[in-house]
């Protein structure tokens, strides 16, 4: 008996296992809990999701998340040699050594989502949520040819450093989300989400392109930057640079906010759907978020205004070491590759579109123990500065109607992590923690090893 | 149980996994050495074309253009002039001559008379013969000693002022005076003789028809300008001219006429004395013809040493031998002596003051430049070794040649001379013949432009030594640089007639020890020359790095503004690292 119940696990685990090759889980925040029917805020990342409960969030404190991804972590720059631990630009460490682990662009990605009050409930036979809520996102993202130029150091190589993209953003939403069982089709349930956008700050700074070529017979560097900043009483601060002929010129030199209060500065709608398909045990899970954009009213552009380029072949020095202005020309246009112009606002509207979250999983109730589920998850991004591809394989564990336990191991963009929550929910109160990726290896000085660390917390009274 | 243990196992395990500390990333132990590798990077780099006008700067060597090129050249320029020529007139003061007598006898005057008591005309012709001669004697004071010898002179109007008088005549007698002929000074020279005289230097004879009288008084002027020192058997010597002579009136024919009356008592008498009464003015010289030899001076004639203070130090190595390449020197003199139909002359040397001594650089064959009177144009001359085929434009008319061979070594040497100094030698109107000489008024002074023009070259032989040092360069930076190697290419084209070697030192920061040295020699007048200057090994520590250049002539082509060095595909080659320890131990958590 207990032999065939192993063999049917190991069938399961199979087929979980196959299923993964081709249907990936991911990991976000509160992504740990996507299966989890008493995590409250299922319905953010399925629409579809309901709820046995009606609630009300802790105002400010219903879902608190932060996390911090990243595609490299430390085993990427520190090195063990000879038993010491070293950095990646000690000579000990091959250039191809290093370059070959790198991912082909390293992102890094951080955010923190916070539910200022969230009110969930029965209606209509369905289950609706209404909430609100603020986001701030930070990305970052250079080409692997970067950190390759550093290793390699000077050569008469061309170098094409292209995209590396700073983005961040912050804005508060206004949700309204309702699902409701399909009668004709025993087990689905589909839900939708509308969101009003309130954008309140932004900044998109991209070096579309910083080629070196440093041929043998001339060395040029070619740069080409755009900077977008958007946000009432955000400007550029400029300073002056007298170059060696002509008039001074201005150039942007950072950000400033002017002091006033950072209202609303645009807006923007979105849509998020889904779709669940309960079977015999197993759940089938789709959804698509954030099918929107955000219109900002006044954004401010620092441009190159194209492609600048310099050539030491557009300098002849002279050689009785009385300067004709050579070299102050040549430091006038070095510089000149990075001082980007402040464009002033740009006309019109800024829009933006969201980036789109796909998620896409299954959930399978142990036939041995109901309570007992395993889980898929693969959630795929598109239209951010980089795109995210995750996989979460997840065990998802009920064993009271209080009591709901998660632990996941995750591959991906990220690479590979753990995640796990506990939530606690009865009438009249719920807390749930969790870490969609929590730090598997630590330096003796505690320092995460991981390239993600991913954290949840939430206080919310069902009623 | 199965379900307690698998719950255990679900809680366990994340917090096992969470509970990793990977001991060997120990990063308070972490190796923060750190390197920036450079690999056989080549810097391209262009630099301008190097001209001589780039190093050596304005007004350190002047420039002349010659052949439509220009070139640098020691050259001055100026204008010199003598005193004015000056020889002095001289006075002879005048001689005082005694008066002289001669008797007229009238014999039987009573024969005229008439009858009755009535008044008769009385008229009588006579000529005497016997006036004693007077002596004369003229001396000048010294003339000038510029003049050798004096054939004849020239002299301002002075004048003989010969009176004749009858003495003791009765009231209402008158005579008059004729045909007198006087033996006279010889050579002399009368301007203006009237109609009714004649005189013959040759003899002096002295013929004068018709006497002016009044009241029985003769008067005859002699205006004198001139004496052939020949005829008038005048002397010259070095006190002066001195002549002596007679004047005697030879005869002199009288016309003795009255109106007498017996009854009244009045008749013409027997005899009676006639005197000649001669009065001489001052002789002064004003002209001579004659020989002369005329020493020209004056401060004038010094001409300013030549500037050679100013040339770049580079030229005034002590291994530097400098060579004119043609050089020339110019001069444009006048001839304020071309009415005299005379010449003048000046010899001209160069005169280099060393430490070891002086140097005289002469004209060939001890020449002289002369100054014809009949010369067309302008008198201009060259003194250079070999006639120049574009000679100076202001100079080129009527161009006359003057060989200096040893001018093209006047600076030659080790080193610059401290001194050039250009010197007229014995400027001088040579003994000649002259003719009506004005030694009474000043003629101006010669006067004369000239130019010196050198275009310098090296001579073969000669080096000169650049060096350059640039130090100072430690830093913590340059401490952390490891060069591998280091190398400078590059094609040269060089117009300068030099050739340069090269020699590059790397420098330690232990007090500028020689580290590394790199040589490569660029040849004079090469075009494309590749040269590489590398240095190899591990190069650390630099603190600077020195240049010593040594050049030597490659020809003796005159150096100019426009020879260049260019230096074209410059590539500097660096192979190395830079290395630095990151000190992360102390940021690290503990």
């Amino acid at each position: 008996m207990i032999a065939k119940k192993m063999k049917l696990i190991n069938r399961i685990i199979m087929a979980v296992a196959m299923l993964c090759v081709s249907i990936q889980v991911m990991a976000q925040e509160g992504y740990s809990g996507y299966f989890l029917d008493n995590y409250t805020y299922r319905f953010e990342m399925n629409p579809a999701a309901g709820s046995k409960l009606g609630y009300l969030s802790l105002p400010g404190a219903g879902n608190i998340g932060v996390s911090v991804n990243s595609t490299v972590n430390l085993r990427d720059f520190v090195y063990i040699k000879n038993g010491t631990p070293v950095l990646f630009t000690n000579p000990q460490v091959t250039a191809s050594e290093f370059i070959d682990n790198l991912p082909a662009r390293t992102n890094v990605g951080a955010s923190t989502g916070m539910k200022l009050l969230s009110f969930g409930f029965k209606a209509f036979g369905g289950y609706a949520n209404i909430s609100l809520g603020t986001r701030v996102n930070a990305n970052f993202s250079v080409p692997k040819e970067l950190f390759g130029f550093l290793k390699n150091g000077l050569s008469n190589e061309e170098v094409n450093i292209r995209d590396v993209r700073l983005k961040g953003d912050a804005y508060a939403s206004a949700a309204l989300n309702y699902s409701h069982n399909i009668p004709l089709i025993p087990g689905l349930r589909v839900g939708a989400t509308v969101k009003y956008l309130a954008a309140i700050a932004s900044i998109d700074a991209r070096l579309n392109s910083a080629d070196i070529a440093l041929g043998v017979d001339d060395w040029q560097i070619r740069s080409n930057a755009d900077v977008y900043l958007s946000g009432n009483g955000f400007e550029y601060t400029t300073s002056e640079y007298q170059p060696s002929e002509g008039a001074p010129r201005r150039y942007v030199s950072g950000v400033d906010h002017n002091g006033e209060l950072p209202y609303p500065d645009g807006s923007g709608f979105a849509a998020d759907l889904g779709a669940e398909w309960k079977w015999r045990g197993v759940t089938l899970s789709a959804a698509v978020l954030d099918m929107g954009y955000i219109t900002w009213n006044k954004t401010r552009l620092a441009s190159t205004d194209g492609t600048r380029v310099f050539s030491t072949n557009n300098y002849d020095f002279p050689t009785t070491g009385e300067g004709d202005g050579e070299t102050e020309r040549l430091k006038d246009d070095l510089a000149r590759l990075y001082q980007l112009d402040d464009k002033g606002i740009m006309a019109g509207r800024h829009q933006e579109n969201l980036p789109v979250t796909v998620n896409v999983g299954v959930d399978i109730a142990m036939p041995f123990w109901d309570k007992l589920h395993l889980s898929a998850l693969n959630t795929r991004q598109w239209g951010g500065i980089y795109d995210i591809n995750e996989y979460r394989f997840g065990v998802n564990l009920a064993p009271a109607s209080v009591l709901s336990i998660a632990a996941n191991y995750t591959v991906g963009t990220y690479g590979q992590g753990v995640g796990w929550m506990l939530s606690l929910k009865a009438r009249g109160f719920n807390l749930f923690m969790g870490m969609d990726r929590m730090p598997l290896h630590y330096t003796p000085q505690w320092i995460p090893m991981t390239s993600a660390a991913s954290v949840n917390f939430g206080v919310n009274f069902p009623f | 149980m199965n379900k307690n243990l698998l719950w255990s196992a679900v809680v366990a395990v994340p917090l096992l996994l969470g509970s990793c500390v990977d001991q060997a990333y120990d990063l308070s132990q972490i190796d923060g050495t750190s390197e920036f590798k450079v690999t056989n990077l080549t810097l391209p780099l262009n630099l301008k074309e190097i001209s001589l006008r780039d190093l050596i700067k304005d007004g350190e060597i002047k420039t002349v253009t010659a052949g439509g090129k220009e070139f640098y050249a020691v050259t001055e320029s100026g204008h010199f002039s003598s005193n004015p020529i000056s020889l002095g007139s001289v006075t002879a003061k005048a001689p005082v001559l005694p008066a002289v007598r001669a008797t007229v006898k009238l014999g039987a005057t009573q024969s005229a008379t008439g009858m009755g008591g009535t008044a008769v005309a009385f008229e009588k012709t006579v000529t005497v013969t016997d006036f004693p001669a007077q002596t004369v004697t003229i001396s000048t004071p010294p003339l000038d000693p510029s003049i050798l010898s004096v054939t004849s002179i020239k002299t301002r109007p002075m004048y003989f002022d010969m009176d004749i008088t009858a003495e003791g005549l009765p009231a209402g007698m008158t005579v008059a005076f004729d045909n007198a002929e006087f033996e006279f000074m010889k050579g002399l020279t009368l301007a203006s003789l009237p109609s009714n005289c004649s005189y013959d230097p040759k003899t002096g004879l002295l013929k004068v028809s018709k006497i002016e009288c009044v009241n029985s008084k003769g008067k005859i002027q002699l205006d004198v300008r001139g004496l052939d020192l020949e005829q008038g058997g005048a002397t010259f010597t070095s006190s002066g001219l001195k002549f002596g002579s007679e004047i005697r009136l030879k005869s002199l024919q009288l016309t003795c006429s009255m109106n007498t009356d017996k009854m009244a008592g009045i008749n013409p008498p027997s005899s009676f004395n006639v005197c000649l009464n001669t009065k001489v003015s001052d002789m002064t010289v004003s002209h001579v013809s004659g020989r002369l030899q005329y020493n020209i001076d004056g401060s004038g004639l010094k001409i300013p040493p030549v500037d050679l203070m100013s040339l770049p130090d580079f030229l005034n190595n002590g291994r530097t031998d400098l060579r004119l390449a043609n050089p020339q020197i110019y001069l444009s003199l006048n001839n304020p002596l071309a009415q005299y139909n005379i010449y003048f002359q000046t010899g001209l040397q160069i005169r280099t003051l060393r430490p070891e001594g002086t140097a005289i650089y002469a004209l060939d064959n001890d020449g002289v430049v002369r100054v014809d009177p009949a010369a067309v144009g302008a008198n201009n001359f060259v003194l250079s070794p070999t006639l120049p085929a574009s000679p100076l434009g202001e100079y080129s008319s009527g161009l006359r040649h003057v060989p200096f061979s040893g001018l093209s070594d006047v600076l030659a040497g080790d080193g610059l001379p401290k001194r050039v100094d250009i010197e007229l030698v014995k400027p001088q109107i040579p003994a000649q013949n002259v003719t009506d000489f004005d030694i009474a008024s000043t003629i101006p002074g010669i006067e004369g432009d000239y130019t010196f023009i050198a275009p310098l070259a090296l001579k073969k032989g000669s080096v000169i030594y650049y060096g350059e040092k640039f130090d100072g360069w430690s830093s913590d930076f340059i401490e952390k640089l490891k060069i591998s190697s280091l190398a400078l290419e590059a094609d040269v084209t060089n117009t300068v007639p030099l050739d340069f070697t090269l020699n590059a030192t790397l420098l330690h920061n232990d007090l500028l020890q020689v580290a590394f040295n790199a040589k490569t020699q660029i040849k004079g007048n090469t075009d494309n020359q590749h040269i590489r200057l590398e240095f190899k090994g591990g190069i650390m520590n630099l603190c600077g790095i020195k240049f010593d250049a040594v050049l030597s002539p490659d020809s003796e082509e005159p150096l100019a503004p426009n020879q260049v060095i260019k230096l074209s595909n410059i590539r500097i080659i660096v192979d190395g690292s830079y290395c630095d320890n990151i000190d992360l131990k102390n940021v690290m958590p503990k």
